[in-house]
């Protein structure tokens, strides 16, 4: 058993190394360094490309801020300042139909992030008398 | 030392491309939902347009982009299903799409919101035993008389002073769209293809993103068969419905119809002549029962029976007076009662009633313009109830039901 032991440490810890010439070392450098380099770049374009959870959260906001709007029939165009950023409320007819409201709510995020952009609603709805 | 880095570079690539290929999936998963919800909010406020838009006509696609910006195409089409009308929208975006369909229903317009509409004919409405009056009426000039009838003396409620109103000569007639739709309907199945009722089975359920099924029988047709959706069943007989038979959101056109008792769900029914609605029968909303021919039509909604939407009876041309619609006792109906002709209430309605004469057929006489031991209540109709278009003027339409 100890002879055994003896020959793993012996074959694990103290054979000789083969040697590499500093080319190849090079070589294997520049191989790993440009494969993560690339992959990471790629990984970090994919992520940035989608949706934040920021701006899921804004698109919930606005869908809240929608259904309010048709509940309490405000039909007045308004702007909103929150933390975050800003929400613009834009009412008009549709077509020119008055029985039509065309609501448009923009948020304009405060942050000047590139990838952080303006997020949109339309929806046209039927004009209720006010509650 | 090359190849173990290269074999560490192809390990390192591969991790990297898994974690580029669950990023990319899952932003693909969520521009998909996103694009679903856009896809629907336009479907939604396509049906807005469509039903403010009276110009659109039946059975014509029409293809809109909602905001002008290419991205947001629509496309609409407005059909007749039974008393109302269907619409469907269907929005696109890239190669997803996103179909959905309503069944549009009216405000209701002044004759709906007239708990009872009594045509003027020189009698009084006369009221004994329990009956109660609640909400607007429009009563002959003669005004209201308290009668003991068999034995019962008034004991109910009758409509506040500053409710009623004089009501006019005419008869409440039925509109021509009305009359046209009921024409229509009759006359199916006309050029339109059909099946035979053997194929029933085949087609249980039927998309109202499709095209109707209908199904003709030239005779006298029992119908215990489950069908649900956009089925429209023919019978130039007598078209029977067992008790048995679910149905749900479907049309039937006969000559004569008969629900039998027990019978619960949901269906439009449109009799040349005859139509019976057997004690304990369910018609959940938005059900319509309606006896319109050129001849005497009678409508009659058994005891226990509850109705959700409306009854209609009228001829097109014959007397009014020979068609007549009975609600007996302990039957409810729940939305609009319309009769071009005289009506017996018995039991109770939670809506309007327009007719041109009342009257309560007992084992011992016959009384003209009398409701005995009946209800009339126009603040028991649900806030939401929406009425045919066809027997609006007018008003809005709105979503009443939605398809699948």
């Amino acid at each position: 058993m100890t002879h055994t032991v003896h020959l793993v440490f012996r074959r694990l810890f103290l054979h000789r190394l083969r040697a590499s010439s500093i080319v190849d070392l090079t070589v294997a450098m520049v191989i790993l360094t440009l494969v993560t380099a690339s992959a990471l770049v790629l990984y970090l374009q994919v992520t940035r490309s989608g949706s934040t959870l920021q701006q899921l959260r804004w698109e919930l906001w606005l869908h809240r801020y929608a259904s309010q709007t048709r509940k309490d029939a405000s039909y007045q165009n308004e702007r909103l300042s929150l933390a975050e950023g800003m929400v613009e409320k834009k009412v008009s007819h549709y077509q020119a139909n008055p029985k039509l409201v065309l609501l448009e709510l923009t948020f304009l995020p405060a942050t000047e992030n590139a990838h952080e952009k303006a997020y949109a609603y339309r929806e046209i709805i039927e004009r209720e008398d006010r509650p | 030392m090359l190849p173990t880095v290269l074999f560490i570079s192809l390990v390192v690539t591969l991790l990297c491309t898994a974690l580029i290929g669950a990023a990319y999936y899952k932003n693909r998963l969520l521009a998909r939902d996103r694009n679903r919800i856009v896809l629907s909010r336009n479907a939604h406020s396509a049906l807005n347009f469509l039903a403010v838009s009276e110009q659109i006509p039946y059975r014509q696609p029409l293809v809109i982009d909602l905001y002008g910006t290419g991205e947001d195409s629509v496309s609409l089409l407005k059909r007749e299903w039974g008393f109302f009308d269907m619409a469907m929208a269907k929005a696109f975006r890239g190669r997803q799409a996103h179909g959905i369909c309503g069944l549009l229903g009216a405000t209701p317009d002044k004759t709906a919101n007239t708990a009872l509409y009594l045509s003027d004919e020189d009698q009084p409405l006369s009221l004994a035993g329990r009956s109660i009056i609640r909400g607007g009426c429009l009563l002959p000039e003669a005004g209201i008389r308290y009668e003991t009838i068999e034995g019962k003396s008034f004991t109910g409620e009758a409509p506040k002073p500053a409710a009623i109103k004089q009501s006019g000569a005419d008869a409440p007639e039925l509109p021509a769209a009305f009359l046209a739709r009921v024409r229509w309907l009759q006359g199916l199945p006309g050029d339109l293809p059909s099946l035979p009722t053997g194929r029933m089975t085949d087609f249980r359920q039927r998309s109202f993103l499709e095209e109707p099924i209908l199904f003709f029988s030239p005779g006298d047709f029992l119908l215990s068969t489950p069908l649900e959706g956009n089925v429209i069943v023919c019978s130039r007989g007598t078209l029977t419905v067992s008790s048995t038979a679910r149905l749900k959101n479907v049309i039937l056109v006969a000559k004569k119809i008969i629900v039998r008792s027990g019978f619960e769900g949901n269906l439009q029914a449109i009799a040349h002549d005859t139509l019976l609605v057997e004690s304990g029968c369910r018609l959940t909303y938005p059900s319509a029962v309606a006896a319109v021919g050129s001849g005497r039509c009678h409508l009659a909604i058994g005891s226990g029976a509850v109705l959700e939407g409306l009854a209609v009876v009228g001829s097109r041309n014959g007397n009014p007076l020979e068609n007549t619609l009975s609600v007996e006792e302990g039957a409810q109906v729940t939305g609009q009662i319309y009769a071009g002709g005289m009506v017996m209430l018995r039991g109770s309605l939670h809506g309007s009633l327009a007719c041109q004469r009342l009257y309560v057929l007992t084992p011992s006489a016959l009384y003209e313009n009398l409701l005995l031991d009946a209800e009339i209540d126009l603040d028991k109709r649900p806030k939401a109830f929406l009425a045919s278009p066809l027997l609006t003027k007018g008003t809005r339409l709105k979503t009443l039901q939605w398809l699948d």
